[in-house]
């Protein structure tokens, strides 16, 4: 066993401090053999449950501690330790009290702490010395490296400054709880301080303690130390001087290495084991309780949530039969002996509550196969009718990490904006500021912000990181040209000095490093005493929301109940889209007013004229519902979730269709297993498409047990590197091997299970959306206009522009009638008008303040306006609203044209000039100017509202596109045929998937064109593709099984034809 | 009457007068100091192609492949409005530079009708050196230049309101918030414009509409601000890629010649000497100055004085830069500032300071700073100073070290080692065995250009016989790098 251990550690957690992740330092240190090792990030313990489960995960122990750096408010840096579970409570207690209390913008001097902003919101922890004595208990104090108070005191003001420094730490601490630090990194000149230091520790009677100062696990990460010393100094390598480390030596030590150096304190070394034996604290022993529920009687937990069920079950069902009967009694039996009533209650009490408030909720996720949850109306999908298994939702063997029941998982939607927000407002208001909060979502460094801030700091030029943004857009899907190509194109050749540093740090950076702490979408944790005794809180950039230091994986690995509140537009356009219809006789009035199983929706689904519906409107849907054909709800789930990166990962998506089409058997992998396959796999003939036949193969064939099921769950589902998965699949493949089966079959088993690694669907979570797909499209159908008017009030949202679904909303059969944006008609929002038709509203002309807007509409409801004067004496825009609102025509009604109302609107007078407001005219009627052609309307339109009411640009073109096809045309076509299609740009994919091939969509007035660009092509025409907003592309046409696509052979920019740049769904 | 030569492009065409091979090609101007790096200029070839400015990069290149993508180089804009204004003094010495590429001049005094031919044969000079320029004769500074802006060549406005009428809006130059409000109008020509009511225009926009008016019915008469002939005559530039051969050079003389031979002649000078200074890549210089037999202003005579002596001279390397100057026949006259500086002579001190220049080469000179950086001994050489600053205050913390005796270079080193210890030294002035040693102190640095990568380890060693040094390590050589008093 080793005699040191390393108790001052930070890792890139550390947010540009630290320079490697917590998994490295725990494998440095395993190498080193360290029997244990302190993580002491910057304000936090952002990585210490990441060096948790990498020391649990380890082949060498290694005891993970636990403690935190905290700036104090003269900007000194005090390392605390946590001894004892109260000790870390105190430590998370004066991290969130420092992170959550405003201080004075002059608190810090810059020179302290240069990088570091007290004005911003997520302002940094400046904690007073009064808080830290407060917390001080159980903790253990160290005086630090060089911010440390001690030492920064000696350096700035000498001997007798860093003297009382200490004895400020030592009334805090004690001489018990109180190590004089000393680090040695080879650097000349250290040893006068470090013979201080120990002077000044046989002073006052303080032990000793030798640390490595640990910012990185390994010398060669010294480079990306150095990286973030200048983003977080805003500056460069070249002018950081030595604001950058001396050398390469803060890396992990071993015993030996420590010993060496401190040969003639050899008592430092030594006192580090010691101390490690004093702190009794890791993360196994958190104390987090998720909060129990108050019942009205004082009855129990158990007992009220079988009230509420079978309450609302006799409501929602009338008289049950014995099966859903039997099925809620064992499920609440099963609640009830796992603890779990409580949490029920809570996520049931906050459904409810939105309810009452008119929020549409609806649970998704595995919570789907519940019939307690069904009942209760968390969930909108009645397990017992779709056979779906309540076991994969909660069940006696499903143990976490820590031998505990682990928590069952709901995630809930709801309309996504403001009314998503009150819910998680009233959460924060039940459980208090200090008891809820969001989970954090780690930012990490990729792809196009690495090369940016990389090259900004080794002084590569903005038009070389311009043009490298510009050519390879954001996505996880890989290049077809390797990094160094890419910056060859960019500008940076490979000879160039500094492109071997620049593909160096690529690669360290590219290892997900953390760059800064976002909040997670939706995820909130809650808890029964305070939440900050668990886990520092934080401020979130947005208003009114705390953030906690963890991640959603960190939170679940650590068991503590994070339950999602996610927003999805959808919803709000489901639940406005009712709201408009509760003014109609025949409804809905709720979605559950909804027709199910109508064959007319389902033709529509299969024909893809699904452009604005829920999930299976992408490309990627589009092409396939033709092939798959969709006839009822199920089919729809298998549609959601054939369309994945995972199961075409496994070339799983043509096996299903050719099935389905009677083309090809189904297959149950191979005879030895069929029996046990096939009650598992029959629904989708033979094909693993959803995590839950995984889970329940994993059981069936390898017998593994719940927990190791709910291991290779969360395996699956984790979403940070592939070591987990790597080992729980090593473990799957053994379990197979032992129970017998043939290499092939665990092959194939082994090949499905990864390419469902982050992105295979659940089941249940599949038939939840496919009901929100069925919902929207019949809406889309039979309520077009009251969808279409949501659709628009609810952008951005899905995979459409606003111009394009307003396209969309006038083709042939829907007979919308889409009246243009009107003053003295529009509302902010978009509104229905009539049966078919539907009003711009104001929001969409650019420019124009919702402010101004209201107020008119105020004006307005008092009394119409007459005239344009009386428009312009009345409202209160200003000369650039004036202007936006005539150049879209929204003020025609009160003049001859556009450039009437122009040439008026600039007549009225300034607010300056008040006086002669009252006599001042608008002028005459007689306009000058000529009124706009339809060409320059159209211009106008995309200008100021980013759509038009009227014909798609393109259908000006037509007749000098003679050798074009429209979109409609391609129908018509025969298969094989030379075709040119023509249009805006509106999408350009690159999956990861598909080989480096590139789907294209062009709009025209009759439709959407899709062509198919092979990789060569793109490489040759990358600038063309991805820079031009209007395109021409021949090719050979596919049209088969109603699919149609063009394999482009020339590409080339449509810039004659001016048409307006559309926004366009780019990933390539 | 009023001139004006007008250079189209003009930043762009500074910089391309200087690339002999780029004409005909598609060129574009690039913003460097952006965060998006946009097109300023882009030349005729270019916007033909469908490249127009306010594009990025990528969106250029896309649509023309071979684009020659410059960033802007105020050097040679200065040379290049030197070159206009110089031409713009051979027809009157009443000239104004109203903005980069653009030069008014004042024709009072000059016949009528030799106007235009003058202005033709300031055109023609000018495309002769490099840059294609338009000429346009008017009533007004502001007309002439718009018939600058509409002409290929020379054009001389009679008729204004028929040139007028035709113009684009952009002509006159409107704000962005005019020129958006015109636009959504419809209107596209001045004519559009004077068409519409003058006083609906200044009710509508006040005195910002009757500005515009102006500019649009061609602007007044007004008094140009006058510029004076130059009194020093000088060239000079830095090579991005490094010259290796005398065509480049020769062309590139000859450019500085003709617009001094022609600043000289309009201050009415003539060279009696020339300083040519050439700095090379080994970061040398070769300097040498030409007493002309005779004063002239002949720009052949000039070039071939030059041309005579380069074509025998033989450089180490390639040249990366080149000053010209010419000394005029009459003394330079230098009027006493009203703040001394603390040197008894500055002229002086300069002078001999340009000599010592001569001499070692001007980056050796200076005063020695240290470097912001770990690398130990790290200088640079900053601009001598004519004030010594006061001394720093001493630190908390003194250094306490023994002083250091630097060798310079370092003394190689061979070590004998007993495991992993060295135990004695031989260099060539010294040699002994190692009583004491202390270290090793590491340092490192600048590891992200592999050229410039440094790496050292450093002990304090103790002869047995006497004398402290310091030992230091680069790569696997060993040196002393200096010995303690």
């Amino acid at each position: 066993m080793s005699d040191y251990v390393e108790l001052h550690a930070r890792s890139a957690f550390s947010f540009l401090r630290g320079a490697s992740l917590p998994e490295d330092l725990v494998r440095a240190g395993s190498e080193a053999q360290l029997p244990a090792m302190a993580l002491l990030d910057r304000d936090g313990v952002y990585g210490a449950p990441r060096l948790y489960s990498a020391a649990q995960e380890n082949d060498f122990s290694i005891c993970p501690r636990v403690g935190a750096e905290i700036t104090m408010e003269d900007g000194s840096v005090v390392p605390l330790l946590a001894a004892t579970r109260a000790g870390y409570q105190n430590l998370c207690q004066l991290i969130t009290e420092a992170k959550l209390t405003e201080r004075p913008p002059n608190l810090v001097r810059p020179e302290f702490s240069p990088g570091i902003d007290p004005h911003e919101r997520k302002r940094p922890c400046f904690a007073s010395w009064d808080e830290l004595a407060r917390f001080s208990e159980g903790l253990i104090a160290l005086t630090g490296d060089e911010e440390g108070p001690v030492r920064r005191a000696w350096r700035a003001a000498g001997a007798n400054a860093a003297s009382a420094a200490l004895e400020k730490l030592s009334t805090i601490f004690g001489c018990d709880n109180l190590f004089v630090e000393l680090q040695r990194h080879r650097v000349r000149g250290e040893d006068r301080e470090i013979k201080f230091l120990a002077d000044l520790a046989a002073t006052h009677h303080l032990p000793l303690l030798a640390t490595g100062g640990v910012n990185y696990a390994v010398p060669e990460h010294r480079v990306v130390a150095d990286v973030f010393t200048c983003l977080r100094l805003h500056t460069t390598l070249d002018a950081a001087g030595r604001k950058l480390e001396i050398n390469s030596q803060r890396y992990v030590k071993t015993a030996r290495m420590m010993h060496e150096l401190f040969h003639d304190l050899p008592e430092a070394v030594e006192n580090s084991v010691r101390l490690n034996e004093r702190l009794a604290f890791t993360l196994e022993n958190l104390g987090y309780e998720f909060p129990t529920y108050t019942t009205p009687n004082g009855e129990s937990m158990d007992a009220f949530l079988r009230e509420q069920t079978f309450g609302y079950a006799s409501k929602k069902i009338g008289a049950l039969s014995a099966i859903l009967e039997k099925q809620l009694n064992r499920e609440l039996e099963l609640i009830a002996r796992l603890k779990f009533s409580g949490y029920f209650l809570i996520v049931w009490d906050i459904c409810r509550w939105a309810r009452e408030k008119g929020i549409l909720v609806q649970g998704r996720g595995s919570a789907a196969n519940s019939a307690v949850c069904y009942m209760l109306g968390i969930t909108a999908v009645n397990p017992v009718k779709h056979r779906l298994l309540f076991d994969r939702f909660l069940n006696d063997s499903r143990v976490g990490k820590d031998g505990k029941p682990s928590w069952p998982d709901i995630d809930l939607d709801f309309p996504s904006g403001e009314r998503r927000e009150s819910v998680i407002q009233e959460v924060y208001s039940s459980y208090g500021r200090r008891g809820a909060a969001m989970t954090a979502n780690v930012i990490t460094y990729r792809g196009r912000s690495t090369i940016r801030e990389v090259g900004k700091v080794l002084g590569f030029g903005d038009d070389a990181l311009d043009r490298f943004s510009s050519l390879y857009a954001n996505g996880d899907f890989p290049q077809t040209l390797d990094l160094q190509q890419q910056l060859k194109m960019s500008g940076i050749a490979a000879r160039h000095p500094r492109a071997a540093a620049m593909v160096q740090l690529h690669h360290y950076f590219s290892r997900a490093l953390p760059r800064h702490l976002g909040q997670h979408s939706g995820g909130m944790v809650i808890c029964q005493g305070q939440l900050d005794r668990v886990v520092p809180l934080e401020l979130a950039t947005m208003p009114d929301r705390s953030v906690c230091q963890w991640d959603k994986d960190d939170c679940e690995n650590l068991g503590i109940v994070k339950i999602d509140f996610l927003g999805l537009g959808m919803m709000a356009v489901l639940q406005d889209t009712v709201e408009l219809c509760r003014k109609r006789t025949d409804g809905p009035h709720s979605l559950d007013d909804i027709p199910p199983d109508e064959e007319a929706t389902y033709e529509k689904i299969r024909a893809a004229d699904t452009v604005g519906v829920f999930q299976i409107e992408s490309r990627a849907q589009m092409a396939t519902l033709p092939r798959f054909k969709p006839r009822n709800l199920y089919d729809l789930a298998m549609q959601v979730a054939i369309v994945r990166p995972g199961p075409i990962t496994g070339n799983l998506v043509h096996p299903l269709i050719r099935r389905r089409d009677g083309l090809e058997e189904p297959d149950y992998i191979d005879e030895s297993v069929k029996d046990l396959l096939e009650p598992i796999l029959k629904r989708t003939m033979g094909v693993i498409l959803f995590q839950e036949q995984m889970l329940e193969i994993s059981m069936t064939l390898a017998k593994f047990t719940g927990a190791e099921a709910e291991e290779l769950r969360r395996a699956m589902g984790f979403t940070k590197g592939g070591d987990r998965l790597t080992k729980a699949l090593a473990k799957l493949t053994t379990a197979l091997r032992k129970q017998g089966h043939k290499e092939f079959v665990i092959q194939k088993i082994i090949q499905s299970a990864t390419s469902f690694a982050a992105y295979g669907f659940p089941e249940s979570h599949a038939i939840g959306f496919a009901m929100l797909a069925y919902s929207s499209t019949w809406l889309k159908l039979n309520r077009t206009a009251e969808f279409y008017a949501s659709l628009l009030n609810n952008q951005p949202m899905g995979f459409y522009s606003p111009a394009t679904l307003l396209q969309d909303a006038k083709r042939e059969g829907r007979n919308l009638k889409v009246n243009p944006v009107c003053v003295q008609h529009s509302e902010w929002i978009c509104t229905v008008e009539g049966e078919k038709g539907i009003r711009i509203g104001l929001r969409y002309v650019k420019g124009v303040r919702e402010s101004s807007v209201q107020r008119m509409l105020a004006t307005r409801r008092e009394q119409p306006f007459a005239s344009m004067d009386d428009f312009l004496s009345r409202t209160d825009f200003t000369a650039t609203e004036r202007r936006a609102l005539a150049a879209v025509g929204a003020l025609n009604i009160l003049s001859k044209h556009r450039r009437a109302a122009l040439w008026q609107v600039e007549a009225a007078w300034s607010e300056d000039e008040s006086l002669f407001r009252l006599f001042g005219k608008s002028g005459d009627e007689d306009s000058p100017l000529a009124p706009m052609s339809l060409p320059e309307r159209v211009g106008a339109d995309f200008r100021g509202l980013g759509l038009t009411a009227g014909n798609h640009p393109m259908a000006q073109l037509r007749s000098r596109l003679t050798d074009v096809l429209s979109a409609a045309e391609l129908k018509s076509a025969p298969n094989g045929a030379l075709v040119t299609i023509a249009g805006s740009v509106i999408c350009r994919q690159r999956p990861g998937t598909a080989k480096g091939f590139v789907f294209i969509s062009l709009e025209d007035e009759t439709g959407i064109a899709n062509a198919v660009v092979v990789p060569s092509l793109f490489e040759r025409h990358r600038l063309v593709i991805t820079q031009e907003s209007a395109l021409k592309i021949t090719g050979h046409l596919q049209n088969v099984s109603g699919v149609i696509h063009v394999r482009a052979e020339r590409i080339e920019s449509l810039r004659e034809a001016n048409l307006p740049a559309q926004s366009s769904y780019d990933f390539h | 009457m009023f001139a004006v030569l007008h250079i189209a492009d003009f930043a762009l065409q500074a910089l391309l007068r200087n690339e002999p091979g780029s004409t005909g090609n598609a060129a574009a101007l690039f913003d460097g100091t952006r965060k998006k790096s946009l097109i300023l200029v882009a030349n005729t070839e270019a916007r033909t192609a469908g490249v127009n400015p306010g594009m990025t990069a990528p969106q250029a290149v896309a649509r023309c492949a071979s684009l020659l993508i410059r960033t802007p180089q105020p050097e040679l804009e200065v040379e290049a409005s030197r070159v206009l204004l110089a031409v713009g003094f051979t027809l009157s010495p009443s000239i104004e530079e109203t903005e980069p590429g653009v030069c008014t001049i004042d024709l009072r005094g000059l016949d009528v009708s030799q106007h235009v031919t003058r202005a033709t044969q300031a055109v023609a000079q000018l495309t002769l050196l490099g840059l294609p320029t338009t000429a346009g004769i008017a009533r007004t500074p502001l007309l002439a230049l718009y018939a600058a802006h509409a002409t290929r060549s020379v054009l001389r406005i009679d008729n204004e309101r028929n040139f007028l009428a035709p113009l684009p809006l952009a002509t006159a130059a409107p704000s962005p918030t005019l020129a958006e409000i015109f636009l959504n109008w419809g209107l596209r020509t001045l004519g559009d414009f004077t068409a519409l009511p003058r006083d609906e225009i200044i009710r509508r926009f006040g005195a910002e509409g009757l500005t515009f008016w102006n500019r649009a019915t061609g602007g007044n008469d007004r008094p140009l601000k006058l510029i004076r002939p130059p009194q020093s005559f000088s060239a000079e530039m830095e090579f991005e890629d490094p010259i290796e051969t005398l065509e480049p050079l020769l062309f590139l003389l000859r450019r500085f010649l003709d617009r001094l031979s022609l600043e000289l002649s309009a201050a009415q000078f003539v060279a009696v000497e020339l300083a040519l200074d050439l700095d090379l890549e080994n970061d040398t210089h070769y300097a040498r100055t030409f007493r002309l037999p005779e004063p002239t202003g002949d720009v052949e005579i000039l070039f071939r004085t030059l041309h005579t002596h380069l074509e025998s001279l033989h450089t180490e390397t390639a040249i990366v830069g080149l000053q010209l100057r010419i000394i005029p026949a009459r003394p330079l006259v230098r009027q006493q500032g009203l703040f001394e500086t603390s040197l008894r002579d500055p002229h002086g001190f300069a002078e001999t300071l340009a000599r010592v220049a001569v001499v070692v080469g001007s980056d050796r000179i200076g005063t020695p700073q240290l470097k912001d950086s770990h690398r130990a001994d790290a200088v640079k050489l900053i601009p001598p100073l004519s004030v010594i600053p006061p001394a720093a205050e001493i630190g908390v913390h003194p250094p306490l070290g023994l002083p250091l005796r630097r060798f310079r270079p370092p003394l190689p080193v061979k070590l004998e080692f007993t495991g992993r210890q060295p135990t004695y030294l031989w260099a060539e002035p010294f040699h002994g065995a190692i009583d004491t040693i202390l270290g090793p102190w590491r340092s490192s640095g600048e590891w992200w250009q592999h050229d410039h990568t440094w790496s050292r380890f450093e002990w304090d060693i103790a002869l047995a016989n006497g004398g402290l040094y310091r030992l230091i390590q680069v790569s696997e050589a060993f040196f002393i790098e200096g010995e303690y008093d």
